[in-house]
């Protein structure tokens, strides 16, 4: 991309921000990603999808990923680092594989803070369903 | 009534529709980096706008219209040098008006290449 025209993108971008803002973008596409992982692991058992984000100023991160709770593995990760038009939910190979040692895998701090919030989202889940279990 | 801005649709994008569904319309006149004209309508041959975007304006794309009901300060500024204009359907009362933003009574649906766009001032 030139100068010239990665200045114009530039103002087209600020423009947009400046009449949707991100949150509506970043909402389109957190929906087609969850619906995208919801559709290949659709009639699994044992399976969870759960999010999380990292938040930061410019470079914050959401995650959405596929646990399979009897292998305690991360079997399908997608992630968005960035805050701008042009951040799009992309497979984070890096992440897959089991939850234990995950962070190790990961080298960027706000993706490792949006793991770290998926799985407490998902320990939650299990506790929450544990629970229900006791009662009845 | 005067026509103060006319256009005509090049593309929608494949992500442009759900913005539709969502009551949000994003138009960018050409050149449109890809990522942005994956979320807009994109078109060509602007001529217009003679003057900013006012409340009871009419916007018609293709054969539906939409009354223009709030403008932000941007949005006037945003179509004449981008081409650009984001609608807000029939939003919600508590919808915060950005300042390239235009809020409008009525919907439209998601446009085809080679629709007329037509802001149409009544007032």
């Amino acid at each position: 991309m030139g100068q010239s025209t990665g200045w114009f993108a530039l103002i087209l971008i600020v423009a947009l921000l400046l009449s949707v803002g991100t949150s509506i973008l970043q909402h389109l596409y957190y929906s087609r990603a969850a619906q995208r992982m919801t559709r290949a692991f659709a009639g699994e058992n044992d399976m969870f999808l759960v999010s999380g984000r990292g938040k930061g100023y410019l470079r914050g991160a959401v995650v959405l990923l596929v646990i399979d709770r009897k292998e305690r593995r991360i079997v399908a990760a997608e992630g968005m680092v960035g805050i701008t038009v042009f951040a799009r939910f992309r497979g984070r190979p890096e992440i897959i594989g089991p939850i234990k040692g995950v962070f190790d895998r990961i080298s960027e701090r706000k993706l490792r803070d949006a793991v770290q919030y998926a799985l407490d989202n998902y320990t939650s889940i299990l506790r929450a369903r544990a629970s229900r279990a006791a009662q009845g | 009534m005067a026509t103060l801005f006319t256009s005509e649709v090049v593309s929608t994008g494949d992500d442009a529709g759900e913005m539709f569904d969502a009551g949000i319309a994003i138009f960018f006149g050409e050149p449109c980096p890809d990522a942005l004209a994956e979320v807009s309508v994109v078109h060509r041959g602007a001529v217009g706008p003679q003057r900013d975007p006012r409340a009871g304006d009419v916007l018609r794309v293709g054969d539906a219209e939409v009354t223009v009901a709030a403008v932000g300060h941007l949005a006037g500024e945003n179509l004449r040098s981008l081409g650009h204009l984001v609608l807000y359907m029939d939003p919600e009362e508590d919808q915060k008006l950005l300042p390239g933003a235009v809020t409008t009574v009525g919907r439209l649906p998601r446009p085809a290449a080679g629709d007329r766009i037509e802001l149409i001032g009544t007032v």
